[in-house]
């Protein structure tokens, strides 16, 4: 198609002079196009004006920013927006608290709450210092190293004084729970110990759990609280190293720390815990009625045997129906056993711990009640001379008691003459999951073999299969072994065992074992031997530990005193699998 | 079935047993009887509800802490910081999203969530210096001079540790 012909375009070329109705045509063709260009160029202009004026406040502007952003980092903006600056106090509150150790008393450390949440920022400090459930723990330890620098450990408790009145204030009167260490090391420190024993005892009112491990003379101290000054006291252990210190005893030979002390009649006292008892058991008044945990231990009588004999504990147990946790070392029998059955309904834990000559707990375990034990941990520790007369009847009276309940057992191999007496005593517990033979003992009782040596591949044999018992395994529900004397295992049979017990194969009757951990007697193969077949196990979730002897050494001669350290010494090569 | 509406205008529904792990929406339905009215959750938007509402889900038929009972934890100061598994992975969020879960928490009542939220704060608070949880939570250190001075005097035992 022709584009459409201009009006009057014929012309342009020539000099033409239009008639006055063409001039009139003309006029009226471009006045339109003219207004409507005029208009546009004054809009453009009035676009422009604007545009400038635009740019002008977008250049003011920009530089109010550029300046706000060279003073402050966009942190800062960012910190505006933390989203933790828009919790109310009840909740940082909540948060507070769960930030307090919970498995340990606070300690005086910038690095842990409650002391960090107070030197976070203002608002925090505020809210914690005004919190008195933050401040009701506190551990205080007394330097012991720098035995050389008197005035060094005078600062050192001055300023753990000065730190404790701070939370003492700040836990107002609530009930406060502390543990103390100062093993006395350092002396000539009465004055600066004082003052931070004083302070402890000038809130007696308010404890509620104390752990103290001091010198004698300190504990001799607060032994002097009277009942009225401890009204809240429910837990009380004490530790002392009384062969570190000067005391004075009476005319037995004996310290008195708690004989007629009435701290241990404390109204509330429902656990108490004593690393050492110093005199007779006779003098001390514990409310045994109320106790659920009682534990003590070694102490050191001029003989140095325990205070505390098997018969006494008897006698002392008759008192406690509430007991849940016991633990006690006993030497021998002192005079008569009671006639009655000792009924412990409540006892989940009983730790037993033979100490001298001539102990024999079979008449104590042959009197009890105990329907509900489930951890058993009973060592023997005779002295190693021709006088010692070792019974071994004690462990099987026990075991046949407590077989229904019992899960966790944990014995020395001193309780066995061989192995076919230890076989038989594991008959009796299986429900136990967790099994340990601890080396407790520097010695063997003479004429006796090493335990080490019970502890073999027909032992290991024994355990995964039903021979003697049709459709009943030894120890059916274990999961938990460990040995610690020297064993006569070969890597073999240990392979085939755990391969039944822990492995993937079809287990009739028995749990999985979790925990596998033995000391052997014969070096380890250079390619990692046997054993390294066992890697799918670990990865199945096995716990596999074993120790090999690095020095291809065999252990010492078995009726050998003084066989402590040998572990160290023959057996550091450790295979964690 | 619950209707809830959130900040953000958007619309849930759940069921009764589980919205009712929320004693604010617990005591509005007990208040309002049988109704099919929404609820409106103004202070709680769409995306941390559905995060709540996912955490009560879970715990459907679970007992409920009685009051007494936290009464006497606070007390005893027997403060396990323990999370259980499925919580853990639950309240693994950046940490706008777990603020937002405790504060929809504690507005909506529901103390076993607020508390693992408290207790997954704690857990990043413990064992760290006050410069490090400034750094972790962008708090500023706008201590006067007297409290620096007092925080200084309080940290003088520490030099002879």
């Amino acid at each position: 198609m022709d584009p459409p012909t201009k009006p009057f375009s014929s012309r342009f070329p020539t000099n033409y002079a239009p008639t006055d109705e063409e001039a009139s045509q003309i006029k009226n063709l471009i006045s339109v196009p003219l207004v409507q260009v005029a208009q546009i160029k004054e809009k453009m202009a009035q676009i422009k004006r604007e545009i400038t004026d635009l740019q002008q406040q977008y250049d003011a502007w920009e530089g109010t920013c550029s300046s706000i952003l060279r003073e402050a980092s966009v942190q800062d903006y960012q910190a505006l927006l933390a989203p933790i600056r828009r919790l109310p106090p009840e909740i940082l509150q909540q948060i507070f608290l769960f930030s307090i150790p919970d498995n340990h008393y606070a300690v005086i450390s910038p690095n842990e709450a409650p002391v960090s949440l107070t030197h976070t920022c203002g608002r925090w400090r505020r809210i914690a210092v005004k919190m008195p459930l933050l401040w009701t723990s506190v551990h205080i330890s007394v330097p012991s190293q720098v035995i050389e620098d008197p005035d060094f450990v005078k600062k050192a408790i001055d300023a753990r004084v000065s730190a404790l009145k701070r939370w003492i204030k700040r836990s107002h009167d609530l009930p406060f729970d502390f543990s103390v260490y100062d093993p006395g090391t350092v002396l000539a420190l009465e004055e600066p110990r004082k003052r931070l024993f004083g302070l402890l005892c000038s809130i007696s009112k308010q404890w509620r759990r104390v752990k103290i491990h001091a010198p004698p003379n300190v504990l001799q101290r607060i032994a002097k609280l009277k009942r009225k000054d401890i009204p809240l006291l429910e837990e009380f252990e004490v530790h002392t190293d009384l062969v570190s210190s000067i005391v004075s005893c009476n005319e037995d030979n004996e310290i008195i720390i708690w004989g007629g002390s009435r701290v241990l009649a404390a109204p509330l006292l429902t656990r108490f815990k004593t690393n050492t008892v110093s005199e007779s058991l006779r003098k001390f008044k514990l409310p045994y009625k109320q106790l659920t945990h009682l534990e003590l231990g070694h102490g050191l009588s001029p003989s140095w045997e325990p205070f505390l004999s098997v018969s006494r504990l008897a006698w002392i147990l008759l008192l406690m129906a509430n007991l849940v946790r016991g633990s006690f070392v006993v030497s021998a029998a002192s005079f008569e056993f009671p006639e009655q059955q000792i009924k412990l309904p409540e006892l989940e834990s009983l730790v037993i711990t033979e100490m001298g000559r001539e102990v024999d707990c079979s008449d104590l375990f042959g009197r009890l009640v105990i329907p509900k034990l489930k951890h058993l941990t009973y060592h023997s520790n005779p002295l190693a001379d021709s006088e010692t007369v070792f019974s071994y009847m004690a462990l099987p009276t026990i075991l046949r008691t407590a077989a229904p309940t019992l899960e966790s057992l944990e014995v020395n191999g001193l309780m066995f003459p061989s192995q076919e007496f230890m076989i038989n005593c594991l008959r009796y517990v299986t429900n136990v999951r967790k099994l340990h033979f601890v080396d407790t003992t520097p010695s063997c009782i003479p004429g006796t073999l090493y335990p080490g040596t019970y502890f073999d591949d027909a032992l290991l044999d024994t355990l995964i299969s039903t021979s003697e018992f049709p459709d009943r395994y030894l120890l059916p529900k274990l999961e938990d072994i460990s040995i610690e004397y020297i064993s006569k295992f070969t890597d073999a049979a240990i392979c085939e065992f755990l391969g039944f017990r822990s492995g993937t194969l079809p287990r009739v009757r028995v749990h999985a074992l979790k925990f596998f951990s033995v000391v052997v007697e014969h070096s380890c193969p250079g390619d990692g031997g046997a054993l390294k077949q066992m890697e799918h196990l670990v990865k199945a979730g096995l716990a596999l530990v074993v120790g090999y002897n690095r020095a291809k050494r065999s252990p010492r001669a078995v009726d050998v005193p003084g066989r402590s350290g040998h572990l160290s010494s023959a057996y550091d090569g450790l295979a964690k699998f | 079935m619950v209707l809830l509406v959130t900040s953000d205008n958007e619309q849930f529904n759940a069921d009764k047993d589980v919205v009712e792990r929320s004693v604010l929406i617990k005591n509005m339905l007990e208040d309002v009887g049988e109704s099919d009215q929404p609820i409106p959750l103004p202070n709680v938007s769409s995306s941390v509800l559905k995060k709540v509402l996912e955490y009560c889900e879970h715990h459907r038929g679970e007992p409920l802490p009685s009051a007494d009972a936290d009464q006497s934890q606070d007390e005893t100061r027997k403060r396990t910081t323990d999370i259980s598994e499925w919580d853990q992975k639950f309240i693994t969020v950046d940490q706008e999203m777990l603020f937002e879960i405790i504060l929809a928490a504690n507005y909506l009542d529901i103390k076993s969530l607020l508390d693992v939220g408290c207790k997954t704060v704690a857990n990043m608070i413990k064992g760290k210096t006050p410069e490090e949880i400034r750094k972790l939570f962008n708090i500023v250190n706008d201590f006067t001079p007297e409290e620096e001075a007092q925080i200084k005097k309080e940290n003088e035992w520490a030099e002879d540790r």
